[in-house]
């Protein structure tokens, strides 16, 4: 598989979406059209597929990882996260930095 | 819609430079780190996906979008074919659609100008949720200079760390670049939920494509994603007509 076709073909995927939500937006008016409302539903069920898997069933290295404490680390940084409501940028570090440790002490 | 009504002026806000600051502030307080770590990871990620530093690059600075490139390497893995890994793509990335649609009025000129084609471009969750959170204390005239400006800062912050963390995989050490994996997931789930949490007709979307994911990647592990979200998508939607909304 040429990788550079991938890689173009995915920035024009990714592109389409951006530029015709501009384009419609100049059209048409957002509260009559339900199919922007069923794909912003697919999009974040989609997001929100990749990231679960990501975590339970990952493809990457990161299956290195016991699934129990890759679901405990994510678990404890969402939490800390939406009950401070910022930091986001530190629990994810506290995450990282408890992953690590994981592996060095071999748990 | 967003309402993009004119605000009162501050009279210290209306020369370019003081609004680079200004989204240099806003960028750099907490979006940038995340960005800056996610995309680090990213680098990394790509590393051991085998693509080279050029081709890691460009995913980075072409397609933009860390789900979508998330995706791109994950159906790469799996070897998957391109029609798979370009629908994949299309599909995480169609939730752009709305997000541009909501940016029209800030790009709208007495001239008409072709702009709004590279700005799109940079539309991506954290600069787009910076931007809709700090677009108003910015004069009516200034904004799309801040949208540049703060999407600019991003995207070079984005481009840097996957060249940093593709270049620093090898010192990094097997161990760091494993436990840097989680970073995207849990910004990813931390953003989504947030959202998921304030609109509860999407966090169904979100908690029904996620019960979905695993059995459908048991059945294929390559259209287990797209099925699930399609299916889960689906599903809320018509719980969302069936209840009025």
């Amino acid at each position: 598989m040429d990788i550079y076709l991938v890689i173009l073909g995915a920035a024009l995927v990714t592109y389409v979406p951006r530029v015709l939500g501009y384009f419609l937006g100049e059209r048409v008016n957002p509260d009559n059209i339900k199919i922007f409302i069923w794909m912003e539903h697919v999009a974040y069920a989609i997001v929100f597929s990749v990231t679960f898997r990501l975590i339970v069933l990952p493809t990457n290295d990161l299956k290195e990882i016991d699934l129990w404490w890759r679901i405990f680390v994510t678990l404890l940084a969402l939490s800390l996260y939406l009950w401070v409501k910022r930091f986001l940028f530190a629990f994810i570090l506290l995450a990282v930095v408890l992953l690590y440790a994981f592996q060095r002490l071999g748990l | 819609m967003i309402d993009a009504s004119p605000n009162t002026i501050k009279p210290n806000f209306n020369d370019n430079k003081t609004i680079f600051f200004v989204a240099f502030k806003d960028i750099f307080s907490l979006p940038a780190l995340a960005v800056a770590i996610t995309f680090f990871s990213l680098g990394n990620l790509y590393f051991h996906t085998h693509f080279d530093l050029v081709q890691t690059l460009l995913t980075s600075m072409l397609v933009y979008s860390l789900p979508g490139q998330i995706v791109l390497s994950e159906q790469f893995n799996l070897n998957a074919s391109m029609i798979n890994i370009f629908i994949s793509v299309f599909l995480v990335n169609i939730r752009f659609l709305p997000m541009s649609f909501v940016l029209v009025p800030f790009f709208r000129e007495e001239k008409k100008s072709k702009w709004y084609l590279i700005g799109m471009h940079f539309v991506a969750i954290t600069g787009w949720n910076n931007f809709i959170e700090n677009y108003a204390k910015i004069p009516t005239k200034k904004r799309k200079v801040y949208y540049f400006y703060s999407h600019l800062l991003l995207f070079l912050t984005a481009t840097v760390f996957t060249f940093l963390g593709f270049y620093l995989v090898s010192f990094i050490g097997e161990d760091l670049y494993i436990a840097l994996l989680i970073t995207n997931p849990i910004y990813f789930l931390s953003l989504f939920v947030k959202s998921g949490l304030v609109k509860k007709d999407i966090g169904l979307a979100m908690l029904l494509g996620a019960i979905l994911v695993i059995p459908f990647s048991l059945i294929s592990i390559e259209w287990g994603v797209i099925l699930s979200g399609i299916i889960a998508g689906s599903l809320s939607f018509y719980i969302a007509v069936l209840r009025g909304k």
